[in-house]
């Protein structure tokens, strides 16, 4: 074995990788030559002096910084691998979320609703519907005059020449009258009519469908009652054809 | 006869080492604390060691420490078991060498080390007195600590970092290839460029300690 191959199995040689016969053959050579004998010395004191670097202790700031990353990295784990410790994490995140977002706007809010409410409040009542009936609503005064309210709820004259007005069920009427024998049920309301005499005018029409009464009472209870509505006949008031 | 009874003494305690790598890594992925502690207490002074000696830097071996321990305990979940746990961490603490070396020569470190007296101060072990070694050989020892530091930083990393793995973290040629990744026959030659650059470097300066002795006089 020359020298060049000896001195290149040294290194595996002191670290006792060598094959038996290798071994044999480089600790041969090295008995007889000086050269790789003093190769062999200082490659091995090469070997111990690199292991002396072995002792070299640790940091005492980098054993405290260790520590403090591991208990961050066991929190971590930690609310990793537990579901409900995940799902109370979470819950908490968002709920913090929440809050941030919600509390600068909260008192906005209130104020917003709470305004709302009062305008509203202020506005509905004088808010009112159209109503569809007729231009003027009949209602029968206690004497028996029958009294006309115009739309607006004020009261209106009534523009015939002859208003119409209520009698009992058997007053005498005169010959020259339109009558209408009317029968008020125990709302007050006309359930039946009927043309007794001369024609049917628009204001007994008006009568007929708009007219409000008291009820007849018996023994308290309200029941049903007949009256009877005269309008003097005049020349200019129009008849009313009525299908009988 | 002996040999035999070595290798089947050797080979147990490697099946007894695997399954305790085993158990520390499952109980780590479960999440046990004292999983934590125990890696950490078992593997904090070689990591460091090595970094140390691949980077010859101890606040930037420091850094290193922390990352593989931040690695590991984030990716342990990945941890197949094909490697041991030893090796699998050495292998780690190499990548995380190579970066922060690559860092270091990109930035070229323009900035003044504040705590440099804290670098060079030694521990207390070094510097009480030994009442078994004279301080001649106390001195003796530190210069030659100095001496081949230097040495060692001034080897090539890549035949460095085959040697450190070898005669400080002690491995074994077969997991020095698995931890840089090499064939063994490669692990070997590196070693062989390695000691034989380290030996250039030393050369004449790796004597024989002198023969001094002090004797003790009483005064006369």
């Amino acid at each position: 074995m020359s020298c060049d191959n000896v001195q290149e199995r040294i290194s595996s040689f002191v670290d006792g990788r060598l094959p038996d016969a290798e071994r044999e053959n480089v600790l041969a050579h090295i008995a007889s030559c000086r050269d790789c004998d003093a190769y062999l010395e200082s490659i091995d004191s090469v070997r111990r002096a690199v292991g002396e670097l072995k002792r070299r202790p640790i940091p005492a700031a980098l054993t405290a910084r260790l520590r403090v990353l591991a208990s961050h990295e066991y929190a971590r784990q930690a609310t990793r691998i537990s579901w409900s410790a995940r799902l109370s994490d979470w819950s908490g995140r968002l709920s913090l979320a929440f809050n941030n977002a919600m509390r600068p706007l909260a008192f906005p809010f209130a104020g917003g609703i709470a305004s709302a409410l009062i305008l509203f409040g202020l506005v509905i009542p004088t808010m009112t519907f159209e109503h569809a009936l007729a231009d003027q609503v009949f209602f029968t005064a206690p004497e028996g005059d029958v009294v006309a309210l115009a739309p607006t709820g004020g009261y209106a004259p009534p523009e015939s020449e002859n208003p119409p007005f209520i009698e009992r069920a058997n007053a005498s009427v005169p010959d020259a009258a339109n009558v209408v024998d009317l029968t008020i049920d125990q709302n007050g309301r006309i359930s039946d009519w009927i043309v007794t005499r001369g024609e049917l005018t628009p204001d007994l029409a008006n009568i007929i469908m708009f007219g409000q009464f008291s009820p007849a009472t018996n023994m308290g209870v309200p029941t049903f009652g007949k009256v009877r509505a005269v309008q003097i006949r005049n020349v200019h008031t129009a008849p009313i054809h009525v299908r009988s | 006869m002996a040999t035999s009874i070595l290798d089947l003494s050797a080979e147990r305690m490697e099946a007894a080492a695997e399954a305790d790598d085993l158990r520390l890594v499952e109980a780590l992925r479960s999440g046990s604390e004292r999983a934590y502690e125990e890696l950490i207490a078992r593997f904090q002074q070689p990591v460091y060691t090595l970094a140390l000696r691949l980077l010859n830097d101890q606040s930037d071996a420091s850094d290193v420490v922390q990352e593989v321990f931040l690695k590991v305990f984030r990716n342990i979940g990945n941890f197949r078991g094909q490697s041991s746990l030893k090796t699998w961490m050495y292998r780690i603490t190499i990548n995380e060498a190579h970066n922060a070396r690559r860092w270091f020569f990109r930035h070229r470190r323009r900035e003044v080390e504040l705590d440099s007296s804290v670098e060079d101060s030694h521990h207390w072990k070094e510097i009480i007195p030994d009442g078994s070694r004279s301080p001649f050989d106390v001195a003796f020892d530190r210069e030659q600590h100095v001496m081949i530091e230097a040495a060692l930083e001034r080897v090539n990393p890549i035949f460095r970092e085959a040697v450190v793995l070898r005669d400080i973290t002690d491995l074994s040629y077969e997991e020095i290839a698995e931890v840089l990744g090499v064939s063994l026959g490669t692990v070997k030659s590196r070693i062989l460029r390695g000691r034989e650059a380290l030996r250039e470097e030393l050369a004449g300066s790796l004597k024989e300690r002198p023969a001094l002795r002090l004797v003790p006089k009483t005064a006369e």
